[in-house]
């Protein structure tokens, strides 16, 4: 079981709830990513996600959008973000998900992905724009190198979409909270609950959402629905905001715990 | 489908004017996708589709071109997805887009076969068409694959040199990638990223190739070639004297690969897929062809 699969244990076994971190590994340079993580972690953050910058980022917002474009003009690759994760690695056991368009993937190759992910500490794998149906050889070099494979599934999910989401998923499944792309939104759409109590039907895995979600308050709402909760785009424009303040790190960990708070008895 | 919001992207505006067209008459919000840069060099097309009622959004993103058009319609398309419609216009994207948009295209070769097979009373030896996603040389193959004696060739963008980032001959840079759902030879670095593109036509400055194009070429049914943006010019320029036919830019890519084989093609018969008028490159042919634009 990976670390992923031991987070979820752990958080069922003690009543807790866990807070998913994204954000955009080598923004605003990849020497500066770890003590972002480190911050993250020491803020709460139960899990990692390193998204990896992608030229043509088609599911995300102008946020993530930017923080792409910054992370690839300071030279940042996919195997910058596998150096990356085994130094975050050195220092911490959080679990650490990679978060990818699929091209770049692709191009590095399947199987030495796998395998090098592994050896650097990374415990699993999300593929923002691969189909569920076209997943089998990725799922497969994944599992192979112990690495888990998280999906998506979104409101306009069909049936049996969801039911290759929960066969071909490990670790967790991902609930996009609404339709459209990664971004900071007021208020959290009521297509959750119909697409939590469908995916439950289909698995036992634990569940986490994301998308669109920036508050205490939602972390607070979601966390009496599902597992866990991912927020992204409020942390990377903090750190867009904030790229040149020395107090980056210090507001990231407040950042996060204040969204930790949102679960209240439960965090 | 019950939707009354229709969405697309368009590179040359030729895409964004059908489909600007299409909603007036059926009285459905349009808006448009259309890179700044292709706004400016396609100006007369811009104005075409807001004359017509629709809302023509610039893309800032990226090159500024046809693929931050596309990735930025279908970030609309997502988000709005209970009430709208995408309509692609190019044989890209996911399945089944490209297919789709085949089929939605497939009278272009259908109804050239007939006429030629009236007129000549045989099939033609070669059929040209220029390629940006491929729409208008799919439609023109489709019906011609399995005519095996006859040649197709696809004329790519072969814009203003050989490095990466001066042109958009996937077949000739690319490798097989993913990009916006497909799979296809696609222009990109060796790290996965797209790579820039360049064309003086704004319909082939696109970075992937459809992937019913890369089917053709790896099954050695179909060639692909490419146009350079002189070459291009020079053959609307001929093409516009001798035929008084004022061919668009992407169009021109095919004839110009057409006079190029001309001199060895006595007795043979050429279809060349004239795909769009050149009204709308009004602009850039003057920019080019200064002298003839003297007092």
């Amino acid at each position: 079981m990976t670390r992923i699969g031991k987070l979820f244990e752990s958080l069922k076994r003690d009543s807790r709830k866990g807070l998913i971190a994204y954000l955009t590994a080598g923004d605003p340079s990849p020497d500066r990513t770890p003590a972002l993580v480190e911050a993250m972690v020491r803020g709460g953050a139960d899990l990692i996600e390193l998204g990896v910058p992608f030229s043509d980022p088609i599911a995300d917002g102008p946020v993530i959008q930017r923080a792409g474009y910054r992370a690839l003009q300071a030279g940042t690759t996919l195997a910058c973000v596998v150096e990356i994760a085994r130094q975050i690695r050195a220092a911490s056991e959080v679990p650490l998900l990679l978060f990818t368009y699929l091209n770049p993937v692709l191009r590095y190759g399947l199987e030495r992905l796998a395998a090098d992910a592994q050896a650097a500490g990374i415990d699993g794998c999300l593929l923002t724009d691969a189909s569920v149906e076209e997943a089998h050889e990725y799922t497969g070099a994944m599992h192979r190198h112990g690495l888990d494979t998280v999906f998506l599934a979104a409101p306009t999910s069909t049936p049996r979409r969801l039911k290759l989401v929960a066969e071909y998923s490990t670790g967790f499944v991902y609930l996009v909270s609404r339709t459209g792309v990664t971004g900071e939104r007021d208020s959290l759409s009521n297509a959750v609950a119909p697409l939590v109590s469908d995916m439950r039907a289909a698995t036992d895995l634990p569940l986490a959402v994301g998308f669109g979600i920036s508050r205490p308050e939602h972390v607070a709402e979601l966390g009496k629905l599902v597992e866990a909760v991912v927020v992204g785009s409020a942390f990377v424009r903090l750190i867009e905001q904030n790229a040149d303040n020395p107090s980056l790190e210090i507001q990231l960990e407040s950042f996060t715990r204040e969204l930790k708070r949102g679960f209240g008895a439960q965090a | 489908m019950g939707k009354r919001r229709i969405v697309a992207e368009t590179g040359a505006g030729q895409h964004g004017v059908a489909t600007a067209t299409v909603c007036a008459l059926l009285g459905f919000e349009c808006v448009v996708y259309m890179g700044e840069e292709d706004m400016r060099r396609q100006r007369l097309n811009v104005f075409r589709m807001r004359l017509l009622g629709a809302r023509v959004e610039p893309v800032s993103a990226g090159s500024r071109t046809l693929k931050d058009a596309i990735s930025e319609a279908m970030r609309d398309w997502v988000t709005h997805v209970a009430d709208t419609h995408y309509l692609l216009g190019s044989a890209l994207g996911a399945h089944p887009y490209p297919m789709m948009v085949r089929d939605f295209h497939k009278c272009i070769g259908e109804e050239a076969r007939r006429q030629i097979l009236e007129g000549e009373g045989r099939l033609p030896d070669t059929v040209f068409a220029c390629v940006g996603g491929g729409s208008n040389a799919i439609g023109i193959f489709h019906a011609f694959v399995p005519d095996e004696a006859v040649e197709l060739v696809g004329i790519e963008a072969g814009g203003r040199g050989n490095e990466i980032g001066e042109h958009a001959a996937r077949f000739r840079g690319g490798a097989p990638g993913v990009l916006q759902g497909a799979f296809s030879y696609l222009l990109q670095d060796t790290h996965g990223q797209v790579s820039l593109t360049h064309s003086v036509s704004a319909g082939l400055d696109y970075a992937m190739i459809g992937p019913e194009h890369a089917l053709l070429h790896d099954k050695h049914r179909a060639e692909y070639v490419a146009a350079s943006d002189t070459e291009a010019l020079d053959a609307a320029r001929l093409l516009s004297r001798v035929e008084g036919i004022i061919p668009a830019l992407e169009s021109s890519h095919a004839v110009a690969e057409a006079i190029k084989r001309a001199p060895a093609a006595k007795d043979k018969i050429f279809v060349i897929n004239l795909s769009g008028r050149g009204d709308k490159d009004i602009d850039i042919y003057r920019e080019n062809l200064k002298e003839l634009d003297q007092e």
